[in-house]
């Protein structure tokens, strides 16, 4: 199999490069016609709400609240529901979140219907106003710090590996850290999974494990140069050996990944049944196949490309 | 090594697991009045967990729909409704919604950039309705809290954010404040300064609570936040301290101003940002440093402080003035109420399934892969306890990650050691050989994802910088336990009779050997 890829290469790279390819045309044509490059989440998007509030004297628990805002609200595709029950002078509040693209004259007809029907048991302190709100990129900080941060260790991973291994190593293993995260991207576009703080956080995952397996996979094919018993073997057919060697880490490491996301997803549907909630688990899978295709595919193709660079021995 | 002592230390670590295993993951009642919350139930959890603290902030002159239905008719007038919200122009400093909406979004892009720098692992911020900032930060609650199991710590927490939320929307500049109307700096020739001199727009507000009136200590038209180049806080041998460095004219003009405030009665420089006080200063002596630090009660406190401090001084103040928040409310688990409990099973069936897997593929070996991601699991929860990181999402995926890393690493040395068995030699000789030729590889990978991680600790905030400070214990341990697996593959297969198959190994058999 790795034979394979070795020798079909040039396809291999050219694959992952329209992989990205397609992701940016995505993103590029959602940017102008849809929601943007990505489909950010809560931490980049406006959004609408709905705030529904009741005081504590006139529905203890805030249980009357509740039955009448979702009644009124949730067939209206609010996307998260948060509650805080109140205490004191402090009111029972519930809010819905909606897509900036839900519809001001259904959602103001559902907050007039909300205080009709207080008015209709009494709950005269109760109270219902539908807002619109502008995300501000907090998280935009953070993306900037951590994108720093991974850019420095991927340039010190560079320079470890010309120490350690060798000149064409380290460059493929850059090389391989930008298709990862490239197309990881172009997933996130395609697919138009929500980008928040968790896809970003994954991202920086998705880096480390790629770190790893090409840790695991260069120090194989350095072994397999300095092994005098491989001196007259070709290049091409070492890099396909050590990748051969080191797939099934490389899988493990994915599959662990992957099906530690799934136990996860399962978990919290149980405690969260939604679509939303199985959103960021769904982004997990997205980086380990992006690292999966990595590690299997790209990571050879693109060293086969450049092993080259490399002389063989100590 | 003799099967008694390799039975003794093998028993020896089990048990220390164990214990450290039931503190950390069971709660019990001691006793009828007291209950023990384990580790796990007090380590802070992220907003999936435990929910949010949220407040929306006014600008003064805007109401809320229930303020507005509050008021007189006659007083109804002066208001328009936008959005959800009501403004008037008569209160506010703005003459109409644009130029009002221009600056509410201005500043919420610095109260955003004050929550970053406070270090918080997730909050959000959105401006609502265009003249209103609507501000979530993570309630910070451990699931014994969350769950009513610690009522003191869940008021603790809900002060602790409450006070994170008015301390960062803090508006306006920088003041030294005093509350002396005039201080005689020389008893003997009773030279007297009049601060009333130096009255400003908040000399008659409330700034200390007690109704007393506060003068700036220098004129209104100097700008205090050039006196300093930073403000940092951090934790030091148990005291929680909040630091100033001071530029050249700063140190010069602190000399002044503390020399006026240790000749005053009060003795004190209260550091306010336009009416919010947010430290004051007990002043004996004159101050002729270039760097002054101050303990606070809490962390927490010091970081706010120093936050919103920083801010202001890089010349980014709160420009519209905004109402203090009166209350703050608390969301339920945006995860659902029992989202940390699942959370908390689905980690535990992800270890025991790593565990069960390697016990399958490697019997009694595996059962020494299972100790070591036990170990790294433990190690894991009592960093995130002692760090108070929140636990969020991002961090159980760094937590998975590190546990890969560790399963990665002796997966490498495992496929040596079958090679190295296949070639005839015995156990041990091959698990020397395959240590021995897997060692560079091993430290590679730790090496390089070490240097990401002290990277994203140092560099990243918020989420990323607690990624990367759990994935630098993670690395840490990941290698300890990997020379730990060593110790115990000696410990456990020294008494061996069989030399040449252990742990689902076996040497490959020759023609020559039967």
């Amino acid at each position: 199999m790795m034979n394979k890829i070795v020798n079909l290469r040039h396809i291999a790279v050219i694959v992952s490069v329209v992989i990205m390819a397609i992701g940016m045309a995505v993103g590029t044509i959602c940017h102008f016609v849809s929601n943007g490059f990505f489909n950010y989440g809560d931490e980049f998007a406006s959004y609408k709400s709905v705030e529904v509030t009741t005081s504590v004297p006139e529905d203890i628990n805030g249980e009357l609240l509740g039955t009448i805002a979702a009644e009124e609200l949730s067939s209206l595709g609010a996307y998260k529901v948060s509650f805080a029950e109140g205490s004191g002078i402090q009111p029972n509040t519930v809010i819905y979140k909606f897509p900036a693209s839900a519809s001001d004259s259904d959602l103001q007809a559902a907050v007039d219907s909300i205080i009709a029907r207080f008015e209709e048991r009494g709950l005269e302190d109760g109270s219902a106003s539908l807002h619109s709100n502008t995300g501000v990129a907090g998280g935009i900080w953070q993306l900037n710090y951590a994108a720093i941060a991974l850019a420095s260790a991927v340039v010190i991973q560079a320079i470890y590996f010309a120490i350690r291994l060798k000149p064409g190593m380290a460059l493929s293993a850059v090389l391989s850290q930008l298709a990862a995260v490239g197309v990881y991207a172009s997933l996130l576009a395609i697919t138009r999974c929500p980008v928040g703080l968790e896809a970003i956080a994954l991202a920086a995952v998705l880096t480390v494990i790629t770190m790893i397996c090409n840790g695991i996979f260069f120090g194989k094919v350095k072994s397999l140069y300095k092994d005098e018993s491989n001196a007259k073997a070709n290049k091409l057919s070492l890099v396909a050996t050590g990748a051969e060697s080191t797939a099934k880490f490389g899988a493990f490491i994915c599959i662990a990944f992957a099906a530690a996301a799934v136990i996860f997803a399962v978990f919290a549907l149980i405690a969260s049944p939604s679509i939303q909630t199985l959103l960021p688990y769904v982004v997990c899978i997205i980086a380990a196949a992006a690292c999966a295709y990595n590690f299997a595919v790209f990571a050879p193709a693109n060293y086969a490309q450049l092993c080259g660079l490399d002389r063989r021995g100590k | 090594m003799s099967k008694v002592k390799s039975a003794i230390i093998t028993a020896l670590v089990v048990i220390a697991i164990i214990v450290a295993a039931v503190f950390g993951t069971v709660s019990f009642n001691v006793g009828a009045a007291q209950r023990y919350n384990s580790i796990a139930a007090r380590i802070p959890l992220g907003s999936e967990f435990s929910g949010y603290v949220y407040t929306t902030v006014y600008p003064e002159g805007v109401i809320s729909a229930n303020e507005y239905d509050a008021l007189e008719e006659e007083d109804k007038s002066a208001y328009e409704q936008h959005g959800g919200v009501y403004v008037s122009f008569e209160e506010c400093d703005y003459a109409d919604i644009a130029s009002l909406s221009a600056a509410v979004a201005a500043d919420a892009d610095i109260l955003s950039a004050r929550l970053g720098d406070r270090g918080l692992t997730d909050y959000s911020v959105a401006v609502r309705d265009d003249v209103t900032i609507f501000v979530a930060l993570p309630s910070g609650y451990s699931y014994a809290a969350y769950k009513g199991n610690d009522s003191t710590e869940r008021s603790e927490a809900l002060s602790a954010a409450s006070s994170s939320i008015a301390y960062l929307v803090a508006d306006g500049e920088l003041t030294l404040r005093t509350t002396d109307s005039s201080i005689t700096t020389d008893e003997d020739s009773g030279t007297s300064i009049d601060m009333t001199r130096n009255k400003d727009e908040y000399t008659d507000a409330d700034i200390l609570g007690t109704g007393e009136q506060t003068y700036p200590f220098v004129s209104a038209n100097e700008d205090i936040s050039s006196y300093f180049s930073s403000v940092t806080a951090y934790a030091f041998g148990g005291s929680n301290v909040l630091s100033f460095n001071l530029t050249e004219y700063g140190r010069e003009r602190m000399s002044y101003v503390s020399t006026l405030a240790a000749s005053s009665e009060s003795q004190t420089i209260y550091v306010c940002v336009g009416d919010t006080q947010v430290l004051s200063i007990n002043c004996t002596s004159t101050i002729d440093s270039d760097n002054m630090q101050f303990a606070l009660s809490t962390l927490s406190a010091a970081k706010d402080t120093a936050a919103v401090l920083s801010s202001v001084v890089a010349g980014n103040a709160l420009s519209v003035a905004y109402n203090a928040p009166d209350s703050v409310s608390s969301s339920t688990a945006t995860g659902g109420e029992n989202a940390a409990l699942m959370a908390f099973i689905a980690s535990i069936v992800v270890l025991a399934a790593l565990c069960a897997a390697a016990v399958i593929k490697y019997k009694k070996l595996g059962g020494v892969l299972a100790i070591s991601f036990v170990i790294l699991a433990l190690a894991m929860l009592y960093t995130l306890f002692l760090l108070s990181i929140q636990v969020t999402f991002e961090v159980l995926a760094v937590c998975a990650g590190a546990l890969i890393l560790l399963a990665a690493a002796n997966l490498v040395v495992l496929g040596e050691v079958r090679a190295q068995c296949k070639t005839g030699k015995t156990m041990q000789a091959a698990v020397k050989a395959a240590y021995k030729r897997t060692l560079w590889s091993v430290i590679d990978i730790h090496v390089i994802v070490l240097a990401a991680a002290i990277l994203m600790a140092a560099v990243c905030q918020g989420a990323a910088a607690a990624c990367g400070l759990i994935l630098v214990v993670g690395t840490l341990v990941s290698y300890v336990l990997y020379w730990f697996t060593r110790f115990m593959w000696y410990v456990l297969s020294s008494p061996q009779r069989n030399k040449f198959a252990f742990g689902g190994f076996k040497r490959e058999v020759y023609g020559d050997d039967e």
